[in-house]
């Protein structure tokens, strides 16, 4: 039942949840969409994104390599990635003020960062190491490092690395014209004097950098002239035309792709492309794409997906969450009507019990009171005990009234009786003595009606539980079928008996006056002089078969025919209430046993068959 | 001279009837409707035998209280109740009234006269002390004495009724012989219906099983009766 309820359920509810699904594509549509354009957006204003997207070859660009761990800031190379080193030579000079040899000047530059900082590192080689002199106005003038840049809001700054000896360097703003301006804080700077010449290592916050970057080392070889005589680098330094570009490593971009909750393609004008794993969907999609502009210019092209099929996420969020709350309610609704069942069950059980404590075994109605709650069940139960209350009176009254009606008319029997006796006493002349026998023969027949009336009463109040003992059914049988020999003169008895021992519980007088009933019908409608008796044991259960030849059964009478008042007799005559086998099958039914009729199978005849389960300790016995 | 023979029947017809056939015997017959006329009468002189009805018009056990008052009276005086329904005799056994039979109103009237010629019979026995004519029939610790009508088992009284007494008769007359319901029925000169007889053995049994628990000497044959069965006590239902 819940399951239907949650099928018709679903049956009205998938078209809705189609309909939704289509709104949810519309609006995905959209927002990636916007999504697409945004990110273009980004992109064309990001320096790590243009230096991917542009392919033109005259930018100058200093890669940065990622930094995992951090790098401390004195100079020594031994904390730097190897490949991030880079070496500049006399192909990179950029100023030539003295004749150039190698030995003048080389460097390696190293360019790394992390989420926060820039780091550099320069390791000059240079035959001679000038430093700047303690009280002198100019930077310039001895050995130095030179940085320009533009900041994030596309500022031009320049910068200039000096020391006046190893140890602690300063960096300072300079001006167009080369005048100094202003020491630079928050940035830390460290000179190291090597064999070779001097070390450099500084480090910038990311904060104040754009994309563009150049930098250059200034030779100063002349302690007294202090001219500088070559100057080296991948770009100048003097104006943002100069400026070369910083390079962020690819990685970086492809991790900053991968944060976009898309898949993502960006590709250049030449077809280089970036791409994230979930950009390769097999199923349906939506997609969307933008051009990447800088400057009037296109760059690029940036294009997003997204899954849009049955698995699709919101689409199965709804539905997760529609069945979860079906399923709940469900539960809850079940739950509630599995309690209300439960209620229901245990007083309509309370009924059951009731009702089969109102009727004994023997389908009395037995009378009492009852108690019941206040609800419907409450007053059906109250409704139904005093309904078989009624019953139990009415049936009462019945009873006394046969009883007294037998008893009742057992005194004018008896004054016809001796009046008749009265009369025979007398001398009668013959005629009218065949009259008073007559009169006799129908008052003995009366009489014979009377007494078996009574027999069944009596019999029920026989059915003793104290007077059951245990006995062997193979006795009693016997000893009654050895008694119908003589008492049936026009009738033989077969009797087969499997077994000595058949012990059984009961009173055997009642199971000898049950056999008397079945045997006086047997005899009754044998057509054949022999009856046969069978009794063995099946399944724990002594069975005793009274067979006869003769007529066979109707179907409709059969089942009835061990009630009360039921016969098949067509005769009127007889004083046959149609107890008889209703006593028959009251001490079956005593004995734990039962009683059954039917036709022998080639209609032959018919068989009465009693079943009564065996004492327990059969299996001893045997 | 005459016995006096009081019946106390409410039915009309029918004790018109008893009247008519012991009057036909030559006893001087009595007849009342109700316990309150015939006590009247008994005040000053009581019948040779009473025959009672159980229900007597408005008292249902107006028999029963009529025998009780009677027995104090005399404990010689027969008593036969006559019953409607056999289950009072069952109540009659049970209360012990003090009645010397009970019969059933199916009882035929030569019958009834032949068990009322045998209750004077009985009396007369006791008052003549005659010891000659006892006929007594003697089977292991069993006597029975067919003149005084008494029943003895190891010389102790089995106080049973006329029924029982010729019931028992039958059959110790040959014992190991089995007799038929209808036997019985015949030689005790009963008129009731076959299964009856089952519970008149019961009680008889009882009785026996009150002077010793160890009775067991009526068997029951299956199908064909009873027998009485003196050999070594063997009791093959257990």
């Amino acid at each position: 039942m819940p399951f239907m309820g949650m099928f018709s359920f679903l049956f009205f509810v998938w078209p809705f949840t189609q309909h939704w699904q289509n709104e949810l594509g519309q609006s995905q549509q959209t927002a990636l969409d916007i999504a697409v354009h945004n990110v273009a957006a980004m992109l064309s204003e990001d320096s790590r994104f243009l230096d991917f997207i542009e392919d033109d070859t005259s930018i100058v660009r200093y890669r940065s390599v990622p930094i995992i761990e951090a790098v401390t800031i004195d100079g020594r190379t031994t904390d730097w990635p190897e490949h991030a080193s880079r070496s500049l030579g006399i192909d990179d000079l950029l100023e030539i003020h003295f004749p150039y040899n190698t030995q003048s000047l080389t460097f390696d530059l190293s360019i790394g960062s992390d989420q926060e900082n820039l780091y550099l590192h320069y390791r000059v080689r240079d035959d001679s190491v000038v430093f700047r002199k303690l009280n002198n106005l100019s930077v310039h003038r001895n050995d130095h490092i030179q940085f320009s840049l533009r900041d994030r809001s596309g500022l031009f700054h320049r910068f200039t690395l000096a020391a006046t000896q190893p140890g602690e360097a300063s960096i300072l703003e300079v001006a167009a014209n080369g005048r100094a301006l202003r020491p630079l804080e928050n940035v830390s700077a460290r000179w190291l004097a090597t064999e070779a010449g001097y070390n450099v290592e500084l480090q910038l916050p990311r904060a104040m950098l754009g994309g563009s970057f150049s930098t250059l080392v200034a030779d100063v070889d002349d302690e007294k002239s202090r001219d500088i005589k070559f100057m080296m680098g991948l770009s100048h330094t003097r104006q943002a035309e100069d400026l070369g570009r910083l390079v962020f490593s690819p990685t970086e971009l492809e991790s900053l792709i991968a944060q976009i909750p898309y898949g993502a393609r960006v590709s250049n004008v030449s077809g280089r492309f970036i791409e994230t794993s979930g950009y390769h969907i097999t199923g349906p999609h939506i997609e969307a794409a933008s051009s990447i502009d800088a400057g009037g210019r296109h760059l690029g092209t940036v294009s997003l997906r997204q899954t849009l099929d049955p698995s699709n996420y919101l689409f199965w969020t709804i539905w997760t969450q529609l069945l979860i709350a079906l399923a709940a309610t469900i539960l809850v609704v079940g739950l509630i009507s599995f309690f209300a069942l439960w209620l229901v069950g245990s007083k309509l059980s309370g009924v059951r019990h009731l009702l089969s404590s109102l009727v004994d075994s023997q389908g009395r109605v037995t009378e009492q009171s009852v108690e019941g709650g206040s609800d419907a069940i409450g007053k059906l139960i109250r409704e139904l005990a005093s309904t078989m209350n009624k019953v139990a009176q009415y049936n009462d009254y019945l009873e006394r009234m046969a009883s007294r009606l037998n008893h009742e008319l057992r005194t004018p029997v008896s004054v016809v009786k001796s009046s008749l006796e009265n009369l025979q006493a007398e001398n009668l002349d013959e005629q009218n003595a065949v009259y008073v026998d007559r009169a006799t023969q129908g008052v003995l027949r009366l009489t014979n009606i009377l007494n078996k009336m009574a027999e069944a009463r009596r019999l029920e109040e026989s059915l003793d539980e104290d007077e059951v003992m245990s006995f062997n059914l193979v006795e009693v049988v016997s000893g009654c079928v050895a008694g119908y020999e003589t008492a049936f003169g026009s009738k033989s008895f077969e009797l087969s008996i499997e077994t000595e021992q058949i012990p059984v519980t009961g009173i055997p007088e009642l199971i000898a006056q049950m056999l008397d009933k079945l045997i006086d019908n047997a005899v009754e409608f044998s057509t054949s002089a022999t009856i046969r008796v069978r009794l063995h044991v099946e399944n724990e259960q002594a069975l005793l078969r009274v067979i006869n030849d003769g007529p066979g059964l109707r179907n409709d009478i059969s089942a009835n025919l061990f009630e009360s008042m039921v016969s098949m007799r067509d005769d009127q005559t007889g004083s046959h209430l149609g107890l008889g086998l209703y006593i028959a099958r009251v001490i079956a039914e005593f004995h734990g046993g039962s009683l059954s009729i039917a036709n022998r199978e080639d209609a032959s005849g018919v068989i009465v068959t009693f079943k009564v389960p065996l004492l327990r300790i059969t299996a001893k016995l045997r | 001279m005459a016995y006096r023979i009081a019946i106390i029947e409410d039915d009309d017809l029918l004790r018109q009837n008893y009247v008519d056939i012991f009057t036909r015997q030559a006893y001087q017959v009595d007849a009342y409707k109700n316990r309150a006329d015939a006590q009247e009468i008994f005040q000053s002189r009581l019948p040779d035998l009473a025959i009672i009805d159980i229900g007597l018009g408005d008292e249902i056990d107006g028999g029963f209280a009529l025998c009780q008052w009677l027995r104090q009276k005399s404990q010689l005086l027969p008593i036969i109740f006559l019953t409607a329904r056999d289950d009072d005799i069952d109540i009659v056994s049970g209360l012990r009234m003090g009645a010397d039979d009970y019969l059933t109103k199916d009882v035929s009237l030569p019958h009834l006269v032949a068990r009322v010629a045998a209750l004077f019979r009985r009396i007369e026995v006791l008052l003549s002390n005659e010891e000659s004519n006892v006929t007594l029939v003697a089977e292991g610790n069993l006597e029975l004495d067919s003149q005084r009508l008494t029943c003895h088992w190891s010389s102790t009284l089995v106080d049973l009724t006329l029924t029982e007494f010729w019931m028992v008769f039958a059959l110790v007359k040959r014992p190991g012989h089995v007799k038929s319901r209808a036997q019985l029925m015949q030689e005790s000169q009963m008129v009731v219906d076959e299964s009856t007889i089952t519970s008149h053995i019961k009680r008889i049994r009882r009785k026996f099983v009150e002077v010793d628990e160890k009775f067991d000497c009526i068997e029951t044959v299956y199908g064909m009766g009873y027998r009485w069965n003196p050999g070594p006590q063997r009791d093959k239902r257990s």
